[in-house]
């Protein structure tokens, strides 16, 4: 095949402009013939690390705060909230939405998709633990599963959209559900004419109790994303699909498994939503509100945080609670411009400002890494325009 | 540290290290237009082999084929041996055939240490170069920085480090010269000299000449698709087709 040589050598290719180069002093050429190579890559190679993980230069024990305080806060937070207010239908659905948004965190916040059919994995929780009560008597617990597991397995049928980017991918998703929405509505074996009638499987307080340990599981799922070699192949899709395959990461499986810990948090939430709720239709289950919503909290807490979406959930529906209910009209100015303002001022949601008080006002001890690349302060690039598009009120 | 270690002959190819990467009659087309057609060549570990030729004469398309990013429509690739056709590119870096893109490619959203990071944990095999990567092309001084901030020459070296962390056998280099000023160029040239001292076999994709003839040891020209013209830099700049595609026909 290959020609090699035509005979004869040119060892000897005169050095016209390269003299330089053969007694060049630097080292770093010199270094792979010497012996010292074995001392350096570790050394370098523990500060490459270090400086991807803790993009402070924290010590192990400081990384485990940081790890611990999203999901002590979380868990606090809503075992406190029913001895503020004493509504557990409204802190459910508070919790559900906090799923959701974390949800939407996992898919949207580490890999750009925009997930804005993502109620229809929602209602296909709904009614997967919905059905199996109906038919099969199941216990709640088995019922939630049983939720989480047909929106898994309706995501895996719908990973082929991830080939879709940006808009296409949040309209794709969008069909689907209302693809799911129309069959679920009109099949008799989905009750669609007369609507879900569940018995009661789950007091109110165990509903709430296992609402509490979703959340509180969703948010150690987004740390453990944020902080893993995972979330960083994530992050790094998002970026530039073609780049990190090159870098050795499986872009489609990763992106699958991202897309699928995503669907089963919504299939969890609306798992539980259809226990909680118990009488329910087709309409007002695969509602797209709940995109709308799920989508809105997570950025206004701010996407890849791991408590960014919980904040979101909990100080907007608790707003919608406050205003929304009465005044219905109010609430939809107030919310209207609380995302005009999210887009134009902080595109990276509340968690942002923390971020940036933090880089602001903290000291820095390993100030030399915590410049401009500290990567939880890093808003996603496309975070305006998904906001822009998440909003067609 | 010889310049050039010159092309070598049989006896060199029978008695030294076999090849590392052997590709076969490899074409592609796109549509009715046949970009690559009938291009094979060889290897050996510490060998560079430069791939030149006109505008639009297949060169990327080459690096493309071989590292993945395209299906070939025909013809082979063996890695080490083993036949790696058609191995989509996240496999192939696993395997040690790693490239770098004509304009940089680094993740831009991730710190420089990230872009590193993201590619140390999947390395398999022993690093043939021995340094990290990142001081190597002498960008550790960044690597806080967010990628997408560096100059494009930095991310050039960038792009480097990264392919660099993969610890590759095989490196496809895809015009890292261009755009670089002279200065910048006798660093890379000095980088990939480097590299091919430590074993790493390089496929440099290169128009500017002065460059190649400091790093490659052999070169295929390649004209609309096809090789024209095997044997070292020297020769092929003397020989008459080779002008004629660069230069124009004879008067």
């Amino acid at each position: 095949m290959d020609s090699l040589g035509n005979g004869h050598g040119l060892p000897d290719l005169p050095p016209v402009s390269n003299g330089k180069l053969l007694t060049s002093p630097d080292p770093l050429i010199d270094a792979p013939e010497e012996s010292s190579t074995a001392v350096a890559p570790g050394r370098l190679h523990r500060r490459v690390a270090a400086g991807s993980r803790q993009a402070t230069g924290s010590p192990n024990w400081r990384s485990w705060t940081r790890r611990l305080i999203p999901v002590v806060v979380t868990l606090a937070l809503f075992l406190v909230a029913p001895q503020l207010y004493d509504n557990l239908s409204f802190l459910t659905t508070m919790a559900i939405y906090a799923i959701l948004a974390e949800g939407v965190n996992v898919i949207y916040g580490f890999t750009g998709y925009l997930p804005f059919g993502y109620v229809g994995l929602f209602g296909a929780g709904a009614y997967g633990a919905a059905l199996a009560i109906s038919y099969w008597h199941v216990s709640g617990m088995v019922a939630l599963l049983f939720g989480a597991v047909v929106s898994a397995l309706i995501s895996l049928v719908l990973s082929p959209l991830l080939r879709l980017s940006g808009a296409y991918f949040a309209l794709a998703t969008l069909a689907a559900s209302q693809t799911l929405y129309y069959i679920v509505a009109n099949e008799s074996w989905t009750f669609g004419e007369s609507g879900m009638s569940l018995p009661q499987v789950l007091t109110v307080d165990q509903i709430y109790t296992i609402a509490v340990v979703i959340v509180t599981v969703s948010v150690a799922i987004v740390v453990y994303i944020r902080d893993s070699h995972f979330g960083l192949s994530l992050r790094a899709i998002q970026s530039d699909r073609v780049s990190a395959a090159m870098a050795g990461v499986n872009v489609v499986r990763t992106r699958t498994l991202a897309w699928l810990i995503s669907a089963t948090l919504a299939g969890l939430a609306g798992a539980l939503w259809a226990v909680m709720t118990s009488a329910f239709y087709a309409e007002s289950t695969f509602d797209l509100t709940v995109s709308i919503y799920a989508i809105v909290f997570a950025l206004f807490g701010g996407v890849r945080s791991a408590l960014g979406p919980v904040f979101g959930a909990v100080v907007l529906y608790s707003l919608y609670q406050y205003i929304g209910v009465s005044n219905p009209q109010q609430f939809q100015l107030v919310y209207g411009l609380l995302i005009v303002v999210l887009v134009l001022f902080l595109p990276g949601g509340l968690s942002s400002v923390v971020g940036y008080a933090r880089r602001r006002f903290v000291s820095h001890p390993f100030g030399r890494l915590g410049g401009r690349g500290d990567r939880e302060i890093d808003t996603p690039g496309n975070t305006e325009t998904a906001v822009a598009e998440g909003v067609p009120q | 540290m010889t310049l050039v270690t010159g092309e070598p002959d049989e006896s060199t190819i029978s008695s030294g290290s076999a090849s590392v990467l052997v590709a076969s009659d490899l074409s592609k087309s796109f549509g009715s237009f046949q970009a690559v057609a009938g291009v094979g060549f060889e290897l050996r570990a510490g060998e560079a082999l430069g791939l030149v030729g006109p505008n639009g004469s297949g060169k990327t398309t080459v690096i493309n084929v071989v590292s993945g990013v395209y299906k070939t429509d025909g013809g082979s690739v063996l890695l080490d041996g083993r036949d790696v056709t058609g191995m989509p590119s996240h496999r192939l870096c696993r395997l040690g055939l790693k490239r770098t893109f004509q304009i940089p490619r680094p993740l831009a959203d991730l710190t420089v240490a990230e872009n590193l990071a993201l590619v140390n944990v999947r390395q398999r095999s022993e690093s043939l170069l021995g340094v990290d990567p990142l001081s190597f092309v002498g960008l550790d001084s960044y690597s806080g920085r967010q990628a997408g901030t560096l100059t494009s020459a930095e991310q050039k070296l960038l792009d480097l480090a990264r392919a660099l962390a993969a610890n590759p056998v095989v490196l496809l280099v895809d015009e890292l010269g261009a755009g670089l000023s002279p200065q910048e160029l006798d660093h890379v040239a000095e980088l990939l000299r480097a590299l091919k001292q430590a074993g790493i076999a390089l496929l440099v994709v290169e128009h500017l000449m002065g460059f190649l003839e400091l790093v490659v040891d052999r070169v295929i020209v390649l004209n609309a698709g096809t090789p024209i013209f095997r044997g070292t830099l020297r020769e092929a700049i003397a020989e008459p087709a080779v002008i004629e595609i660069f230069l124009g026909g004879h008067p």
